[in-house]
């Protein structure tokens, strides 16, 4: 009698109950506890060889322009080889900002990057597209346009990327074209190339005006970010060490990741390729705050092994993992945000794309 | 009234909570398969106690003695399932013989710690004998460590079942070990809450730990719990969500609170070895493994929220399983693997670290390698028949089936374990109990 009751009560409590949930995949903090791989002395010891490494062995750096900035702050420069001393990354890591306040086009898709906040983009900078119903093709405009609408629709996906490549826009007009698509079918932060000073003028001022700002506006916070790929082992191209100078200057945001295969362009081992990552992601940290103190600029790394029978790069691997592991360490370290990635090498979105996406995440 | 007893149950709780072991050292068929469980221990099962198997060349169907034994073999190739499961149901063999089946098939062709149902006493008593005269051991030697183990699922909410509760009994008589899991899926037998179900669940576990615990102070019995919440629009269970991540989480603290060794498990709701089948198996493995877990169930293989099992989704799930077998080694960053003197001085700015003295010294031994996943790109996968990863995993466990490994035993003891088989058919078996 007692228990019909209290059903009939618990069913009329169900009418009342809300209709949808309320959730906001937009600004995530990670809930997850930070795993270590080393100890606190191996990563002290990693840090350390990065140091050694930048100023015994030194980086490349193939545009005058970044050498220069970098023998003005105390480098020892030789030809286009710079010896970067410990004291000037030293520097450099006090005065990089630990919380970087990114504006995109709307209040509630703004980002707080810092340690503890967690963003997710989908896959970047594909020459192909691919879907069940057209196949797989050369990206083209279409593909942009239709990724970058993907992109909106999902809320936990809350920053723009490099995307599919537009393969059939002329590469002298192609960033009027993904800047104009990246405002105009989105409201998120969006993402610049780094191909040389004009473009990214170009694009800074596409931005600047069409979210209505001044110069000076669009200077106090990143409105749009580039990703720096070094020339694992040791090498700073010239468009790459100009996007960090160009960023740098206008207080746009730099994400720094060297791109270290284990057993190809890093060394074979987790240890030895996070730590040449890391003597790399130094580098350009060095350069930009040398550029402009206070400039925004997130550490990075995408480190995997390769399959050591073929050379072919393998993704979500216990090495991955591993080296993902590391460097979150050493990101702890130096206190800034930073960038990891998932991935796959899977041909088709097969288990094994499920299994490695997931696996690298 | 009310206070007294609540008083006289806690009283209950913890005197068996102090008696249930925190340890417990389980024995296997060769001493490098022992196994034991406590906090901080991690084992894999595949996926466990399905009606159905299914693979892409047979396609789904009832399960066999074939079924069973294939995936007996399935189960023994791989290292990184370290206990026989419930497995994959033998429908064609007849109920009252078919434990005498399950239980030669596990002597015979694994020497892994193995699986009793607890379907009625006769049953289970049938089995104790087998496996302690197949290990030739004493009744005091085979009391003194588990040598096979049952899962107790209470009837959620708060009901404990025939079968079940003799089972406990059974088990903590012998000194054998029960996993008291109830299954409490959220919204249907367990409140909606992560919360209310764990509490449901935690009740029915502490209730059944006391249980043993008052047959046997000391008899082994791991707790563990199973939930997850169903389809609000249809009813139907859901696995790998985060709700099943976050009860995965609670129960792990609660594993903690108490001190014992505990299971819990993935699997996947999902009708073919998919994408949503990788997820969903994969979500809730990094649900049951941040929780701290120490068996977990269903790992691999498991389909249809358990009423199939795929030999396919068996290789492509140990594929994972194996990679987080390579994560517990941990990793290494001396002198020798941050490599300043033997990689980064012997490599010029964009050279490349092929040739380097630290490559050189560990190209055949730095990474894991896997056994289904494939690292083509695209121009060789395609002229190599663009197969996806379960068209793959065929080949792979075709060749496991194929190979019919058996660990090798006193050719007697197989013949006294047929003969008692034998025997015991000839007395009419021993019909399953409720």
């Amino acid at each position: 009698m007692s228990e019909r009751r209290g059903r009939r009560r618990g069913r009329a409590e169900a009418h009342t109950a809300p209709a949808a949930r309320d959730v906001n995949y937009r600004q995530l903090k990670n809930p997850f506890p930070s795993m270590e791989v080393f100890s606190a002395d191996e990563i002290a010891n990693m840090h350390d060889t990065a140091l050694r490494t930048l100023e015994e062995l030194g980086m490349k750096v193939l545009l005058p322009e970044a050498t220069e900035i970098f023998r003005k702050g105390g480098a020892r420069v030789e030809g286009d080889m710079v010896f970067i001393g410990r004291d000037m990354v030293e520097a450099a890591l006090k005065t990089a900002p630990k919380s970087i306040d990114a504006r995109a086009g709307a209040r509630h898709r703004d980002l707080t990057l810092e340690l503890g906040s967690l963003m997710f983009q989908p896959g970047a900078g594909a020459p192909h597209a691919t879907d069940l119903e057209r196949g797989r093709r050369p990206g083209s405009a279409r593909d942009y346009i239709e990724y970058t609408q993907l992109n909106q629709h999902f809320d936990v996906l809350q920053m723009l990327s490099p995307s599919v490549e537009p393969q059939d826009v002329e590469t002298h007009l192609r960033h009027y074209f993904t800047t104009e698509v990246q405002l105009t079918h989105s409201d998120k932060f969006p993402f610049v190339f780094s191909r040389g000073t004009p473009q990214v003028m170009d694009c800074f001022q596409m931005i600047r005006d069409f979210r209505g700002l001044t110069d000076a506006e669009f200077a106090a916070n990143p409105h749009c970010y580039t990703i720096i790929n070094t020339n694992s082992p040791r090498t700073l191209d010239i468009p790459m060490a100009q996007g960090l100078i160009d960023f740098a200057r206008h207080g746009q945001m730099s994400i720094v990741t060297p791109f270290t295969l284990m057993g190809a362009m890093a060394p074979i081992t987790v240890a030895g390729a996070i730590t040449l990552s890391h003597a790399e992601a130094l580098a350009a940290i060095t350069l930009v705050q040398l550029v402009k103190p206070g400039a925004p600029i997130c550490y990075g790394t995408f480190t995997s092994n390769v399959d050591m029978k073929s050379g072919a790069p393998a993704f979500g691997t216990p090495t991955h993992f591993q080296a993902s592991l590391a460097a979150g360490q050493l990101a702890r370290l130096i206190g800034l945000p930073w960038r990891s990635a998932a991935g796959s090498a899977s041909n088709l979105n097969d288990v094994q794309a499920a299994n490695e996406n997931q696996m690298g995440l």
